[in-house]
Protein backbone atom coordinates (compact mmCIF):
# COMPACT_ATOMS: atom_id res chain seq x y z
CA UNK A 1 0.00 0.00 0.00
CA UNK A 2 2.91 2.16 0.92
CA UNK A 3 4.40 1.33 -2.03
CA UNK A 4 0.77 2.16 -4.44
CA UNK A 5 0.55 5.84 -2.95
CA UNK A 6 4.46 6.77 -2.60
CA UNK A 7 4.31 10.02 -4.59
CA UNK A 8 6.55 8.47 -7.58
CA UNK A 9 4.55 5.76 -7.61
CA UNK A 10 2.19 4.95 -11.07
CA UNK A 11 -1.17 5.57 -9.33
CA UNK A 12 -0.17 8.74 -7.99
CA UNK A 13 0.94 9.80 -11.12
CA UNK A 14 -1.85 9.34 -12.93
CA UNK A 15 -4.23 10.65 -10.32
CA UNK A 16 -2.28 13.89 -9.98
CA UNK A 17 -2.64 13.61 -14.11
CA UNK A 18 -5.70 13.32 -14.19
CA UNK A 19 -6.14 16.25 -12.03
CA UNK A 20 -3.92 18.23 -14.27
CA UNK A 21 -6.37 17.47 -17.39
CA UNK A 22 -9.50 18.37 -15.61
CA UNK A 23 -8.22 21.68 -14.01
CA UNK A 24 -6.80 22.54 -18.25
CA UNK A 25 -10.55 21.71 -19.33
CA UNK A 26 -12.21 24.09 -16.73
CA UNK A 27 -9.30 26.40 -17.34
CA UNK A 28 -9.51 26.46 -20.83
CA UNK A 29 -13.07 28.18 -20.46
CA UNK A 30 -11.90 31.42 -17.90
CA UNK A 31 -11.34 34.44 -19.44
CA UNK A 32 -8.48 35.43 -16.79
CA UNK A 33 -5.38 36.93 -18.82
CA UNK A 34 -3.43 33.61 -17.46
CA UNK A 35 -5.80 31.00 -18.05
CA UNK A 36 -5.04 30.26 -21.57
CA UNK A 37 -1.31 29.69 -20.67
CA UNK A 38 -2.04 27.44 -17.17
CA UNK A 39 -4.37 25.43 -19.27
CA UNK A 40 -1.78 24.97 -21.77
CA UNK A 41 1.13 23.91 -19.64
CA UNK A 42 -1.74 21.59 -17.44
CA UNK A 43 -2.33 20.19 -20.51
CA UNK A 44 0.96 19.27 -22.58
CA UNK A 45 1.86 17.71 -19.09
CA UNK A 46 -1.17 15.57 -18.75
CA UNK A 47 -0.96 14.61 -22.12
CA UNK A 48 2.92 14.09 -21.95
CA UNK A 49 3.94 16.62 -24.63
CA UNK A 50 7.45 17.46 -25.35
CA UNK A 51 9.88 18.28 -27.93
CA UNK A 52 13.13 16.22 -28.26
CA UNK A 53 15.09 19.10 -27.00
CA UNK A 54 12.20 19.14 -23.93
CA UNK A 55 13.40 15.16 -23.50
CA UNK A 56 16.92 15.57 -23.38
CA UNK A 57 16.40 18.48 -20.72
CA UNK A 58 14.39 16.54 -18.36
CA UNK A 59 16.18 13.44 -18.53
CA UNK A 60 19.48 15.08 -17.47
CA UNK A 61 17.55 16.50 -14.18
CA UNK A 62 16.10 12.81 -13.61
CA UNK A 63 19.92 11.55 -13.95
CA UNK A 64 20.81 14.09 -10.97
CA UNK A 65 17.80 12.62 -9.31
CA UNK A 66 19.60 9.33 -9.09
CA UNK A 67 22.67 10.60 -7.74
CA UNK A 68 21.20 12.82 -4.70
CA UNK A 69 20.67 9.08 -2.63
CA UNK A 70 24.65 9.13 -2.73
CA UNK A 71 25.37 12.74 -1.57
CA UNK A 72 22.43 12.28 1.44
CA UNK A 73 24.45 8.88 2.55
CA UNK A 74 27.54 10.50 2.36
CA UNK A 75 26.27 13.08 4.44
CA UNK A 76 24.40 11.35 6.82
CA UNK A 77 27.60 9.34 7.65
CA UNK A 78 28.47 12.41 9.06
CA UNK A 79 25.54 13.08 11.13
CA UNK A 80 26.73 11.75 15.48
CA UNK A 81 23.20 9.81 14.71
CA UNK A 82 23.76 7.86 11.77
CA UNK A 83 27.84 7.70 11.09
CA UNK A 84 28.05 4.13 12.84
CA UNK A 85 25.23 2.81 10.53
CA UNK A 86 27.11 0.98 7.44
CA UNK A 87 26.67 2.40 3.91
CA UNK A 88 23.78 0.52 2.74
CA UNK A 89 21.86 1.26 5.81
CA UNK A 90 22.54 5.07 5.36
CA UNK A 91 21.88 4.76 1.51
CA UNK A 92 18.34 2.76 1.72
CA UNK A 93 17.57 5.11 4.27
CA UNK A 94 18.43 8.28 1.90
CA UNK A 95 16.73 6.64 -0.88
CA UNK A 96 13.34 6.46 0.76
CA UNK A 97 14.07 9.74 2.03
CA UNK A 98 14.62 10.81 -1.28
CA UNK A 99 11.34 8.67 -2.57
CA UNK A 100 9.24 10.74 -0.59
CA UNK A 101 10.23 14.39 -0.06
CA UNK A 102 11.75 15.21 -3.71
CA UNK A 103 9.26 16.43 -6.12
CA UNK A 104 7.93 13.65 -8.49
CA UNK A 105 9.30 13.76 -12.01
CA UNK A 106 5.60 14.24 -13.10
CA UNK A 107 5.02 17.87 -11.05
CA UNK A 108 9.06 18.27 -12.21
CA UNK A 109 7.80 18.32 -15.66
CA UNK A 110 4.84 20.68 -15.02
CA UNK A 111 6.94 23.58 -13.52
CA UNK A 112 9.55 22.92 -16.21
CA UNK A 113 5.97 23.41 -18.81
CA UNK A 114 4.80 26.45 -16.55
CA UNK A 115 7.94 28.34 -17.09
CA UNK A 116 8.81 27.40 -20.66
CA UNK A 117 4.95 29.18 -21.23
CA UNK A 118 5.77 31.87 -18.74
CA UNK A 119 9.17 32.58 -19.92
CA UNK A 120 9.47 34.31 -16.64
CA UNK A 121 12.00 37.29 -16.07
CA UNK A 122 12.75 36.70 -12.95
CA UNK A 123 12.29 33.67 -10.81
CA UNK A 124 12.08 32.86 -7.30
CA UNK A 125 12.09 29.63 -5.16
CA UNK A 126 11.72 29.06 -1.55
CA UNK A 127 12.89 26.38 -0.33
CA UNK A 128 15.54 24.37 -2.54
CA UNK A 129 15.65 20.97 -0.14
CA UNK A 130 18.12 18.94 -2.92
CA UNK A 131 17.46 21.33 -5.48
CA UNK A 132 15.53 18.84 -8.02
CA UNK A 133 12.24 21.32 -8.53
CA UNK A 134 15.01 24.61 -8.77
CA UNK A 135 16.83 22.55 -11.94
CA UNK A 136 13.41 21.38 -13.51
CA UNK A 137 12.90 25.68 -13.42
CA UNK A 138 16.55 26.08 -14.30
CA UNK A 139 16.53 23.68 -17.53
CA UNK A 140 13.87 25.15 -18.61
CA UNK A 141 15.17 28.95 -17.99
CA UNK A 142 17.78 27.68 -20.10
CA UNK A 143 16.16 26.97 -23.10
CA UNK A 144 14.32 30.19 -23.13
CA UNK A 145 17.53 32.84 -22.67
CA UNK A 146 19.82 33.54 -19.89
CA UNK A 147 17.27 34.50 -17.24
CA UNK A 148 18.15 33.46 -13.60
CA UNK A 149 16.35 31.82 -10.77
CA UNK A 150 17.06 32.63 -7.23
CA UNK A 151 15.81 29.83 -5.03
CA UNK A 152 16.12 30.58 -1.01
CA UNK A 153 17.04 27.92 2.15
CA UNK A 154 18.54 27.49 5.30
CA UNK A 155 18.39 23.81 5.69
CA UNK A 156 21.28 21.33 5.01
CA UNK A 157 19.67 19.51 2.18
CA UNK A 158 20.14 22.78 0.28
CA UNK A 159 23.97 22.04 0.04
CA UNK A 160 23.20 18.70 -2.09
CA UNK A 161 21.40 21.06 -4.09
CA UNK A 162 23.73 23.45 -4.85
CA UNK A 163 26.65 20.56 -5.84
CA UNK A 164 24.22 19.47 -7.89
CA UNK A 165 23.54 23.08 -9.85
CA UNK A 166 27.62 23.36 -10.00
CA UNK A 167 27.35 19.82 -11.70
CA UNK A 168 24.66 20.85 -14.12
CA UNK A 169 26.63 23.09 -14.81
CA UNK A 170 23.72 25.48 -13.95
CA UNK A 171 25.74 27.42 -11.28
CA UNK A 172 25.52 30.94 -13.13
CA UNK A 173 21.95 30.81 -14.08
CA UNK A 174 20.67 29.76 -10.19
CA UNK A 175 21.69 31.72 -7.16
CA UNK A 176 21.22 29.69 -3.76
CA UNK A 177 20.66 32.12 -1.01
CA UNK A 178 21.55 30.09 1.86
CA UNK A 179 19.85 31.46 5.44
CA UNK A 180 16.66 31.91 7.37
CA UNK A 181 14.44 32.89 4.65
CA UNK A 182 12.71 35.16 6.85
CA UNK A 183 16.40 37.52 7.04
CA UNK A 184 16.99 36.60 3.62
CA UNK A 185 14.03 37.18 1.75
CA UNK A 186 13.43 41.61 1.54
CA UNK A 187 16.77 41.94 0.35
CA UNK A 188 16.51 39.47 -2.54
CA UNK A 189 13.16 41.02 -3.05
CA UNK A 190 14.91 44.42 -3.14
CA UNK A 191 17.37 42.92 -5.46
CA UNK A 192 15.20 41.24 -7.85
CA UNK A 193 12.93 44.16 -8.16
CA UNK A 194 9.24 42.34 -10.17
CA UNK A 195 9.08 38.83 -9.54
CA UNK A 196 7.48 37.35 -12.48
CA UNK A 197 7.25 33.46 -11.28
CA UNK A 198 7.48 32.51 -7.79
CA UNK A 199 7.40 28.50 -6.27
CA UNK A 200 6.66 28.48 -2.32
CA UNK A 201 7.87 25.24 -0.84
CA UNK A 202 9.49 26.49 2.64
CA UNK A 203 8.43 25.51 6.28
CA UNK A 204 4.70 24.10 5.69
CA UNK A 205 3.16 25.93 8.03
CA UNK A 206 0.38 28.15 8.16
CA UNK A 207 1.60 31.04 9.45
CA UNK A 208 5.18 30.81 7.53
CA UNK A 209 3.65 30.23 3.99
CA UNK A 210 1.12 33.08 4.91
CA UNK A 211 3.77 35.12 5.92
CA UNK A 212 6.49 34.50 2.72
CA UNK A 213 3.32 34.66 0.50
CA UNK A 214 2.38 38.45 1.91
CA UNK A 215 6.24 39.35 1.99
CA UNK A 216 6.31 38.22 -2.09
CA UNK A 217 2.79 39.51 -3.01
CA UNK A 218 4.02 43.26 -3.44
CA UNK A 219 6.88 42.21 -5.78
CA UNK A 220 4.80 39.58 -7.67
CA UNK A 221 4.53 41.84 -11.14
CA UNK A 222 0.93 42.11 -12.88
CA UNK A 223 0.15 38.33 -14.40
CA UNK A 224 2.84 36.65 -12.36
CA UNK A 225 2.26 33.27 -11.13
CA UNK A 226 2.73 31.48 -8.27
CA UNK A 227 2.86 28.14 -7.45
CA UNK A 228 2.32 26.41 -3.80
CA UNK A 229 3.72 22.79 -2.86
CA UNK A 230 1.97 20.39 -0.74
CA UNK A 231 -1.36 22.75 -0.13
CA UNK A 232 -3.41 19.27 1.35
CA UNK A 233 -0.56 17.74 2.76
CA UNK A 234 -2.00 18.90 6.67
CA UNK A 235 -4.40 21.09 8.22
CA UNK A 236 -2.02 23.62 8.45
CA UNK A 237 -1.08 23.85 4.66
CA UNK A 238 -4.90 23.97 3.89
CA UNK A 239 -5.38 26.45 5.85
CA UNK A 240 -2.63 28.46 4.47
CA UNK A 241 -3.94 27.65 1.02
CA UNK A 242 -7.67 29.29 2.09
CA UNK A 243 -5.86 32.67 3.29
CA UNK A 244 -3.44 32.70 0.19
CA UNK A 245 -6.63 32.70 -2.30
CA UNK A 246 -8.65 35.23 -0.11
CA UNK A 247 -5.91 38.02 -0.49
CA UNK A 248 -6.85 40.69 -2.71
CA UNK A 249 -4.59 40.70 -5.55
CA UNK A 250 -4.93 37.12 -6.32
CA UNK A 251 -7.19 36.75 -9.18
CA UNK A 252 -6.86 33.17 -9.83
CA UNK A 253 -6.80 30.09 -8.40
CA UNK A 254 -6.12 26.92 -9.36
CA UNK A 255 -5.91 23.66 -6.67
CA UNK A 256 -4.12 20.64 -8.03
CA UNK A 257 -4.38 18.29 -5.45
CA UNK A 258 -0.80 18.48 -4.46
CA UNK A 259 0.36 21.56 -5.97
CA UNK A 260 -2.20 24.73 -6.08
CA UNK A 261 -1.79 27.56 -8.29
CA UNK A 262 -1.92 31.62 -7.71
CA UNK A 263 -1.92 34.21 -10.50
CA UNK A 264 -2.34 38.14 -9.60
CA UNK B 1 7.52 -22.37 -22.54
CA UNK B 2 4.38 -20.12 -24.62
CA UNK B 3 4.93 -16.98 -22.57
CA UNK B 4 8.65 -17.15 -24.02
CA UNK B 5 7.58 -17.92 -27.14
CA UNK B 6 5.22 -15.02 -27.56
CA UNK B 7 7.28 -12.96 -26.33
CA UNK B 8 10.22 -14.31 -28.97
CA UNK B 9 7.82 -13.64 -31.61
CA UNK B 10 6.87 -10.14 -30.39
CA UNK B 11 10.79 -9.35 -30.19
CA UNK B 12 10.36 -5.93 -27.82
CA UNK B 13 13.66 -4.57 -27.39
CA UNK B 14 15.05 -6.02 -23.92
CA UNK B 15 15.19 -3.06 -22.06
CA UNK B 16 11.07 -2.32 -22.16
CA UNK B 17 8.61 -2.56 -19.40
CA UNK B 18 6.79 -5.20 -21.56
CA UNK B 19 10.16 -7.72 -20.97
CA UNK B 20 10.21 -6.95 -17.24
CA UNK B 21 6.51 -7.88 -16.62
CA UNK B 22 6.74 -10.75 -18.70
CA UNK B 23 9.87 -11.77 -17.16
CA UNK B 24 8.21 -11.74 -13.82
CA UNK B 25 5.87 -15.14 -13.84
CA UNK B 26 9.20 -16.75 -15.54
CA UNK B 27 11.58 -16.17 -12.38
CA UNK B 28 9.16 -17.54 -10.32
CA UNK B 29 8.55 -20.77 -12.59
CA UNK B 30 12.30 -21.20 -12.23
CA UNK B 31 12.16 -21.37 -8.31
CA UNK B 32 10.83 -25.00 -8.04
CA UNK B 33 14.10 -26.57 -9.95
CA UNK B 34 16.00 -24.92 -7.17
CA UNK B 35 13.91 -26.60 -4.70
CA UNK B 36 16.00 -29.56 -3.12
CA UNK B 37 19.50 -29.79 -5.15
CA UNK B 38 21.71 -32.94 -3.93
CA UNK B 39 25.01 -31.87 -2.81
CA UNK B 40 23.78 -28.32 -3.42
CA UNK B 41 25.36 -26.13 -0.63
CA UNK B 42 21.93 -25.50 1.05
CA UNK B 43 23.57 -21.36 1.55
CA UNK B 44 23.96 -20.75 -2.11
CA UNK B 45 20.48 -22.48 -3.05
CA UNK B 46 18.41 -20.47 -0.58
CA UNK B 47 20.59 -17.22 -1.56
CA UNK B 48 19.68 -17.90 -5.12
CA UNK B 49 16.17 -18.75 -4.61
CA UNK B 50 16.02 -15.40 -2.28
CA UNK B 51 17.26 -13.53 -5.00
CA UNK B 52 14.99 -14.34 -7.37
CA UNK B 53 11.56 -14.05 -5.69
CA UNK B 54 12.43 -10.87 -4.31
CA UNK B 55 13.37 -9.86 -7.60
CA UNK B 56 10.26 -11.45 -9.28
CA UNK B 57 8.07 -9.77 -6.65
CA UNK B 58 9.61 -6.36 -6.48
CA UNK B 59 10.81 -6.71 -3.19
CA UNK B 60 14.14 -4.89 -3.96
CA UNK B 61 16.06 -3.32 -0.87
CA UNK B 62 16.00 0.19 -1.07
CA UNK B 63 19.89 0.75 -1.04
CA UNK B 64 19.60 -1.52 -4.41
CA UNK B 65 17.36 0.49 -5.82
CA UNK B 66 19.79 3.51 -5.35
CA UNK B 67 22.29 1.91 -7.25
CA UNK B 68 19.74 0.65 -10.12
CA UNK B 69 18.58 3.88 -10.65
CA UNK B 70 22.32 5.09 -10.68
CA UNK B 71 23.15 2.25 -13.37
CA UNK B 72 20.10 3.04 -15.41
CA UNK B 73 21.01 6.55 -15.28
CA UNK B 74 24.08 5.67 -16.99
CA UNK B 75 22.23 3.28 -19.36
CA UNK B 76 20.44 5.67 -20.89
CA UNK B 77 23.06 8.31 -21.38
CA UNK B 78 25.07 5.04 -23.18
CA UNK B 79 21.67 4.78 -25.21
CA UNK B 80 21.61 8.18 -26.12
CA UNK B 81 25.27 8.05 -27.64
CA UNK B 82 25.21 7.09 -31.31
CA UNK B 83 28.59 4.96 -31.68
CA UNK B 84 26.71 2.41 -28.66
CA UNK B 85 22.95 3.21 -28.45
CA UNK B 86 21.34 0.40 -31.05
CA UNK B 87 24.19 -1.76 -29.51
CA UNK B 88 23.29 -0.92 -25.61
CA UNK B 89 19.85 -1.87 -26.13
CA UNK B 90 19.81 -4.96 -27.62
CA UNK B 91 23.15 -6.58 -26.03
CA UNK B 92 23.05 -5.56 -22.96
CA UNK B 93 21.26 -7.51 -19.94
CA UNK B 94 18.44 -5.61 -19.47
CA UNK B 95 17.27 -4.20 -15.95
CA UNK B 96 15.31 -6.78 -14.38
CA UNK B 97 17.94 -9.50 -15.41
CA UNK B 98 20.62 -7.26 -14.22
CA UNK B 99 18.34 -6.92 -10.95
CA UNK B 100 18.71 -10.28 -10.27
CA UNK B 101 22.59 -10.57 -10.86
CA UNK B 102 22.93 -7.89 -8.30
CA UNK B 103 20.38 -9.81 -5.93
CA UNK B 104 22.16 -12.96 -6.18
CA UNK B 105 25.70 -10.92 -5.15
CA UNK B 106 24.31 -9.42 -2.66
CA UNK B 107 22.24 -12.80 -0.82
CA UNK B 108 25.60 -15.05 -1.83
CA UNK B 109 28.26 -12.42 -0.72
CA UNK B 110 31.43 -13.43 -2.59
CA UNK B 111 34.69 -12.44 -1.99
CA UNK B 112 35.60 -13.09 -5.17
CA UNK B 113 33.56 -13.27 -8.60
CA UNK B 114 34.88 -13.52 -12.11
CA UNK B 115 32.60 -12.31 -15.07
CA UNK B 116 33.91 -13.37 -19.25
CA UNK B 117 32.33 -10.65 -21.23
CA UNK B 118 32.63 -6.66 -19.87
CA UNK B 119 30.29 -5.51 -22.62
CA UNK B 120 29.49 -2.16 -21.41
CA UNK B 121 29.68 -2.56 -18.15
CA UNK B 122 26.14 -2.57 -17.15
CA UNK B 123 26.51 -5.84 -15.24
CA UNK B 124 29.73 -5.33 -14.45
CA UNK B 125 28.67 -2.35 -12.46
CA UNK B 126 25.20 -4.03 -10.59
CA UNK B 127 27.45 -6.54 -9.47
CA UNK B 128 30.06 -4.06 -8.52
CA UNK B 129 27.72 -2.32 -6.51
CA UNK B 130 26.52 -5.40 -4.60
CA UNK B 131 29.88 -6.27 -3.57
CA UNK B 132 30.11 -2.13 -2.37
CA UNK B 133 26.88 -2.77 -0.64
CA UNK B 134 27.90 -6.13 0.65
CA UNK B 135 31.19 -4.12 2.14
CA UNK B 136 33.25 -7.08 0.66
CA UNK B 137 34.51 -8.49 -2.48
CA UNK B 138 36.22 -7.96 -5.74
CA UNK B 139 35.22 -8.56 -9.48
CA UNK B 140 37.28 -9.62 -12.18
CA UNK B 141 36.01 -8.80 -15.54
CA UNK B 142 37.51 -9.84 -18.96
CA UNK B 143 36.85 -8.92 -22.29
CA UNK B 144 38.97 -7.71 -25.22
CA UNK B 145 40.87 -4.86 -25.25
CA UNK B 146 38.37 -2.52 -26.80
CA UNK B 147 35.42 -3.46 -24.84
CA UNK B 148 36.97 -3.03 -21.60
CA UNK B 149 38.17 0.52 -22.49
CA UNK B 150 34.62 1.74 -23.28
CA UNK B 151 33.65 0.20 -19.62
CA UNK B 152 36.05 1.55 -17.91
CA UNK B 153 35.19 5.37 -17.14
CA UNK B 154 31.90 4.48 -16.59
CA UNK B 155 32.48 1.98 -13.76
CA UNK B 156 35.00 4.97 -12.42
CA UNK B 157 32.20 7.78 -12.41
CA UNK B 158 29.81 5.38 -10.77
CA UNK B 159 32.07 5.06 -8.02
CA UNK B 160 32.70 1.56 -8.78
CA UNK B 161 36.26 1.11 -10.22
CA UNK B 162 37.93 0.06 -7.03
CA UNK B 163 35.98 -3.33 -6.92
CA UNK B 164 36.26 -4.31 -10.23
CA UNK B 165 39.68 -5.68 -12.08
CA UNK B 166 39.34 -5.16 -16.08
CA UNK B 167 41.12 -7.50 -17.77
CA UNK B 168 41.65 -6.69 -21.67
CA UNK B 169 42.59 -9.21 -24.28
CA UNK B 170 41.45 -12.43 -25.70
CA UNK B 171 39.72 -14.40 -23.11
CA UNK B 172 41.80 -17.36 -24.34
CA UNK B 173 45.00 -16.04 -23.03
CA UNK B 174 43.71 -13.99 -19.79
CA UNK B 175 41.63 -16.43 -18.50
CA UNK B 176 43.93 -18.50 -17.04
CA UNK B 177 45.89 -16.20 -15.18
CA UNK B 178 42.80 -14.47 -14.25
CA UNK B 179 41.69 -17.48 -12.51
CA UNK B 180 44.90 -18.18 -11.19
CA UNK B 181 44.20 -14.68 -9.39
CA UNK B 182 40.99 -14.85 -8.35
CA UNK B 183 40.94 -18.46 -6.93
CA UNK B 184 38.53 -19.34 -5.16
CA UNK B 185 35.77 -17.66 -7.46
CA UNK B 186 32.50 -18.16 -5.38
CA UNK B 187 30.77 -16.30 -8.72
CA UNK B 188 30.76 -16.30 -11.84
CA UNK B 189 28.73 -14.99 -14.88
CA UNK B 190 29.67 -16.44 -18.67
CA UNK B 191 28.43 -14.08 -21.28
CA UNK B 192 31.80 -13.83 -23.46
CA UNK B 193 31.37 -15.35 -27.01
CA UNK B 194 28.52 -17.62 -27.22
CA UNK B 195 30.21 -20.39 -29.36
CA UNK B 196 30.08 -23.87 -28.00
CA UNK B 197 33.64 -24.98 -28.27
CA UNK B 198 35.18 -21.69 -26.55
CA UNK B 199 32.10 -21.38 -23.84
CA UNK B 200 32.76 -25.14 -22.84
CA UNK B 201 36.63 -24.76 -22.74
CA UNK B 202 36.61 -21.59 -20.77
CA UNK B 203 33.94 -23.48 -18.52
CA UNK B 204 36.73 -26.41 -17.93
CA UNK B 205 39.50 -23.35 -17.21
CA UNK B 206 37.07 -22.07 -14.42
CA UNK B 207 36.00 -25.09 -12.34
CA UNK B 208 38.89 -25.82 -11.01
CA UNK B 209 39.31 -22.43 -9.25
CA UNK B 210 36.00 -22.38 -8.40
CA UNK B 211 34.75 -22.68 -4.15
CA UNK B 212 32.21 -25.43 -3.05
CA UNK B 213 28.51 -23.77 -3.44
CA UNK B 214 29.78 -21.27 -6.33
CA UNK B 215 26.84 -19.77 -8.32
CA UNK B 216 27.50 -19.93 -12.31
CA UNK B 217 25.45 -17.70 -14.57
CA UNK B 218 24.87 -18.64 -18.09
CA UNK B 219 24.00 -15.83 -20.49
CA UNK B 220 21.92 -16.09 -23.62
CA UNK B 221 21.18 -19.85 -23.23
CA UNK B 222 18.20 -19.71 -25.34
CA UNK B 223 19.95 -18.35 -28.62
CA UNK B 224 18.58 -20.06 -31.18
CA UNK B 225 21.35 -21.12 -33.21
CA UNK B 226 21.57 -23.92 -30.86
CA UNK B 227 25.19 -23.68 -29.73
CA UNK B 228 24.20 -21.89 -26.56
CA UNK B 229 21.21 -24.69 -25.46
CA UNK B 230 23.90 -27.23 -26.15
CA UNK B 231 26.29 -25.25 -23.73
CA UNK B 232 23.66 -24.73 -21.48
CA UNK B 233 22.48 -28.79 -20.96
CA UNK B 234 26.07 -29.44 -20.73
CA UNK B 235 27.04 -27.53 -17.68
CA UNK B 236 23.65 -28.37 -16.13
CA UNK B 237 24.41 -31.88 -16.85
CA UNK B 238 28.29 -31.40 -15.61
CA UNK B 239 29.26 -33.84 -12.56
CA UNK B 240 30.51 -30.69 -10.63
CA UNK B 241 26.71 -28.90 -11.19
CA UNK B 242 24.66 -29.97 -8.24
CA UNK B 243 21.42 -27.41 -8.77
CA UNK B 244 20.39 -25.98 -12.17
CA UNK B 245 17.65 -23.41 -13.37
CA UNK B 246 16.80 -21.81 -16.19
CA UNK B 247 14.66 -18.63 -17.22
CA UNK B 248 14.28 -17.61 -20.48
CA UNK B 249 17.96 -16.77 -21.44
CA UNK B 250 19.39 -17.30 -18.54
CA UNK B 251 20.79 -20.23 -17.28
CA UNK B 252 21.63 -20.41 -13.25
CA UNK B 253 23.82 -23.53 -11.71
CA UNK B 254 25.42 -24.19 -8.49
CA UNK B 255 28.24 -25.86 -8.36
CA UNK B 256 28.39 -28.75 -6.01
CA UNK B 257 30.38 -28.97 -2.11
CA UNK B 258 32.43 -31.36 -3.88
CA UNK B 259 36.63 -31.56 -3.78
CA UNK B 260 38.46 -28.27 -2.49
CA UNK B 261 39.62 -26.39 -5.17
CA UNK B 262 43.44 -26.65 -6.45
CA UNK B 263 44.66 -23.28 -5.13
Amino acid sequence: MKRLIAPNSGPAEALHRAVMWTQARRLAGRSHPRAALLSAALQATALGRMTAEERSAISRVEGRRTEIPFELATALGEDPHTANDPFASRLAHAWETCRWVSIPPYWGRFLFRLVRELRPRTSLELGTGFGLSALYQARALELDGDRPLTTLDFHYAAEIGERGFAASGLDERVELVFGDIDDTLPGVLERIGEVDYALLDAEHSTAATVRHFDAVLPSLAPGAIAVFDDITSTPEMREAWRLVIARERVTLAVPLRRFGVVAV
Amino acid sequence: MPLAAALRKLEPPPDSALVAAAYRPLILAALPALARGEGAPPRSLAAVRTALWTTALGRVPAEERAYADLIETHRARLAERDDSGRAVRWMSLPPILVTILMRIVRELGPRSCLELGTGFGLSTAHQAAALELNGAGRLMSLDIEGMVELAEPGLDDLGLGERVELVGGLIEETLPGACEDAAPVEYVLLDADHREESTLAQLEVILPAVAPGAVIVVDDVNWEDGQMPRVWRAIAAHERVAASTQLYRLGIAIVDEGAEPVR
